[in-house]
């Protein structure tokens, strides 16, 4: 391996911009020849093979998820951003859920599950998942083109996540506000004037939070926050600061990696010839695609764990307290398992599942919720818009930041529909 | 090989159906499967226990 630029731990090229918007081509190599890479621009090893990835996840006593959600985060540069956050009632800030080992994360799991009953709460929701996917289609089928990420990817799974917060839909607006900059904060790259803003954005969603939690405690309610506080006798409440990280969590992993997956698949859906027609004529063969969509555009590329004894993998030594950043984008193009890895529709996902949404005792809580989104969203717009097409005048974009895939804007044009509610006569 | 499920921890993700549907069924709201595998489906109820989110499924060998 001496011959490998990557082993010898200079650049990737992993942070620049066209590697952001395209990074298999450096996965591959990656797998190929420095399948575990240190990248000393971010103090991590980089894991990018399926088996590797999904090894760290099958062994959680082995590396950590104490860190799992950060590589920089921003408020460390911050003396006042830390002086605000040191003041409020979510001081100091838990760990829990995606950032927690066993036995507590053992614990904590138990406690989303009761609180969340994914099966039971998917079940009531669908309803209105349809509902808001229709609703959203209104807002533009009669323009003949919209800005897909904007006016669809983003609101549909928020509305989804404030329905469950017990927020008006007229507020989302604020929680997409509060989820970015925790986003741009953890990813290190908000600017550094907006670091203060967004330790006082914190505070509000904390005190927006609590305020809904004391109400739930005077008088119970049988809703995600109100089972969160309603503690069955014997057992041990959150804290305030445990109850605040799992409403952050339940924030923004409801809402950041479904927008990016909508606008992932949408892509996908155009870009591939015949695919949307096929769709149309196939319904039932959308959740295959799907699947196929989370594999082959992972929403989140990736997480992080630490090593809590020194391990060899085939080779390269990792030390105890050494950071790695697990690959799913990568590990989810691995031709060991995926061929060329190429987007295909047709392709047999089921005998190597994806690891988008993680695996073992971390894997996603709400990827039921996700994928529900995703198939009325696109067995939707597919039959009220045919024709949906990438826009000819304005342009489509990714997003370039490194640990997510997702399209910073998608313009899209097509024949002007109807709306539902005066096709059927009804209001929307 | 055998399967045991966890009906408390399951929440119907389906995972188990998709990767084997041989072994498993979601009706409505309950999972169905075939306790007793046979030889050749083993290695799909090994994936079948490895993708379910709440890791509970159960393989006695």
């Amino acid at each position: 391996m001496s011959s490998c630029p990557f082993a010898k731990g200079s650049a990737v090229g992993l942070l620049n911009e066209e590697a952001l918007r395209e990074p298999y081509a450096i996965y591959k190599r990656l797998r190929e020849e420095a399948p575990v890479a240190f990248i000393p621009e971010q103090n991590f090893w980089l894991v990018t093979r399926y088996d590797d990835c999904e090894f760290i996840l099958s062994h959680p006593e082995k590396f950590s998820s104490r860190e799992a959600v950060s590589s920089t985060n921003a408020y460390r540069r911050s003396p006042e951003a830390l002086e605000i956050l040191s003041k409020s009632k979510g001081h100091p800030r838990a760990k829990t859920l995606i950032m927690s080992d066993p036995p507590d994360h053992t614990r904590y799991r138990a406690i989303l599950q009761r609180a969340l009953i994914p099966a039971k709460t998917l079940r009531e929701l669908t309803p209105r998942i349809q509902l808001i996917v229709d609703e959203l289609i209104d807002g533009f089928c009669e323009r003949g083109s919209c800005e897909f990420v904007r006016e669809f990817a983003y609101p549909l799974p928020m509305r989804i996540v404030a329905t469950l917060l017990d927020v008006p839909d007229n507020q989302i607006d604020m929680l997409k506000a509060w989820s970015d900059d925790f986003i741009s904060v953890q990813a290190g790259n908000i600017p550094e004037d907006r670091i203060v803003d967004a330790a006082r954005h914190t505070i509000e969603f904390e005190e927006y939070i609590l305020a809904k939690l004391d109400s739930r405690r005077k008088t119970k309610r049988d809703d995600l926050l109100g089972r969160l506080v309603d503690v069955p006798d014997g057992e041990e409440s959150l804290t305030i600061q445990e109850l605040l990280n799992f409403a952050l969590q339940i924030l923004v992993g409801g809402n950041e990696s479904t927008t990016n997956f909508l606008g992932n698949g949408m892509y996908r859906l155009i870009d591939t010839p015949g695919l949307i027609s096929e769709i149309q004529a196939n319904p039932e063969r959308i959740p295959d695609i799907v699947e196929e969509i989370l594999r082959h555009d992972a929403p989140l590329q990736g997480l992080f764990r630490v090593a809590t004894e020194d391990h060899n993998f085939d080779g390269i030594k990792i030390p105890k307290g050494a950071k790695l950043m697990l690959s799913f984008g990568s590990a989810n193009h691995d031709e060991k398992y995926y061929g060329d890895a190429d987007f295909d529709p047709d392709r047999d996902n089921r005998s190597t599942l994806h690891l988008a949404f993680g695996r073992g005792i971390h894997a996603c809580a709400g990827q039921a919720f996700a994928r529900r989104e995703g198939v009325i969203a696109f067995q939707t717009l597919t039959r009220r818009l045919p024709d949906i097409r990438l826009s000819k005048t304005l342009p489509s974009e990714r997003q370039t930041l490194f640990s997510l895939r997702g399209m910073k804007q998608l313009h899209l044009e097509f024949t002007p529909q109807a709306r539902k509610g005066q096709k059927t006569g009804q209001a929307a | 090989m055998k399967i045991e499920v966890d009906h408390k921890r399951c929440e119907l993700h389906g995972q188990c159906a998709f990767v084997a549907p041989e072994l498993f069924k979601i009706d409505g709201d309950t999972l169905i499967f075939q306790a007793d595998v046979p030889e050749e489906l083993q290695q799909k109820a090994r994936t079948a226990a490895k993708v379910c989110p709440q890791l509970a499924i159960k393989l006695v060998e």
